[in-house]
């Protein structure tokens, strides 16, 4: 299991990625996540929505409510142009992190 | 599903309770625990079985209303539309003032000179101006503590940006016989405030920019330690 910090520390880039494939919404964001990484990251539910909130905040993110067939209402979030820099910018920097990882790595185990 | 609801409406209460009073969060923290709860039923689970589970994944009440109180979300989509709605109403007014004044459209001012139209409008564009940094620092970069290069740049810019904005208003102003220009409080103003709320007005929203990233690390700290 991924530690919590870690996950917590992602949280925004793997909403950002899984948003530039195309509109989401909470739960399925969270399914996709857990799905993804074969259940090893994984977050208390209601705390992505935080998370969401502040995003829009940023201007990164936009939502919409959608009512479903079954009558439920959900909430439709879409990456704006903003959020697309803050990936661009978000994914150069996990990259980076990986890069060194992998340079450590690679040197250890030559 | 009597119960379920049943259920539902006392998690609701629950969270109520704890403090998420707003519309948006609420609804939608019960969209997403109905989505849990049915796909847990589609597994198999009892309906209490599949109840129990999605509340706890969803997470505690006071850890969630706490999460939600750190980045903001305090006031409904009503509210903030109608906070919107009297800010850019304001906003409209202050500059339609300016505006006017500007062009000595307001019959009870009778004629005025061009450097005090200038001086009236300016006052009543600034209040905007300084306002507009509110909501306009959240687009500006982030310069970090550790870029000291970066900072005292940016100060400068800052400050240049403000004299480079005041030369060109007093291009507009005309002077006396003598060069000078007409009024006194006119260059006082001019000269040490218009600069200074411009510059001012920059590096306070960059050092705001900042600490509203900073504080972004703080959230996702504090998100994995109430979790914990």
């Amino acid at each position: 299991m991924i530690p919590k910090e870690l996950v917590a520390a992602s949280a925004e880039a793997l909403v950002l990625s899984i948003l530039s494939k195309g509109e989401s919404y909470g739960y399925a964001i969270i399914q996709e996540v857990r799905a993804r990484s074969d259940d090893h990251l994984q977050w208390t539910d209601g705390m992505l929505y935080p998370v969401l909130h502040r995003m829009e905040d940023h201007g990164w993110i936009e939502s919409r409510w959608e009512k479903m067939e079954n009558g439920r209402k959900r909430k439709y979030y879409l990456l704006k142009k903003n959020g697309k820099a803050a990936l661009k910018e978000q994914r150069a920097q996990w990259l980076k992190v990986h890069d060194v990882l992998v340079q450590l790595w690679g040197e250890k185990y030559a | 599903m009597p119960d379920l609801e049943k259920q539902i409406a006392d998690w609701r209460r629950q969270m109520l309770a704890a403090g998420i009073r707003t519309p948006v969060p609420l609804e939608e923290l019960e969209s997403h625990l109905r989505e849990d709860v049915e796909r847990r039923m589609k597994s198999g689970a009892s309906a209490r079985e599949a109840f129990d589970a999605a509340v706890q994944r969803i997470g505690q009440a006071h850890a969630l209303e706490a999460e939600f109180a750190k980045v903001g979300v305090a006031l409904s989509d009503r509210e903030h539309k109608v906070n919107r709605m009297i800010g850019a109403g304001l906003m409209a007014l202050f500059y339609l003032m300016g505006a006017a004044w500007l062009f000595n459209l307001i019959p009870w001012l009778g004629p005025m000179a061009l450097h005090e139209r200038l001086v009236g409008a300016s006052a009543w564009f600034l209040f905007p101006i300084i306002w507009s940094w509110s909501f306009t620092y959240r687009y500006l970069p982030v310069i970090p503590v550790s870029a000291l290069g970066k900072r005292v740049a940016a100060l400068l810019l800052s400050s240049v940006l403000g004299f480079v904005c005041t030369v060109l208003l007093v291009q507009l102003i005309p002077a006396n016989e003598d060069g000078g220009i007409q009024s006194p409080y006119l260059g006082a103003f001019v000269w040490a405030f218009l600069p200074m709320v411009i510059g001012v007005s920059l590096i306070v929203g960059l050092e705001r920019r900042r600490r509203s990233d900073a504080g972004e690390m703080r959230l996702v700290k504090r998100q994995a330690t109430v979790r914990s």
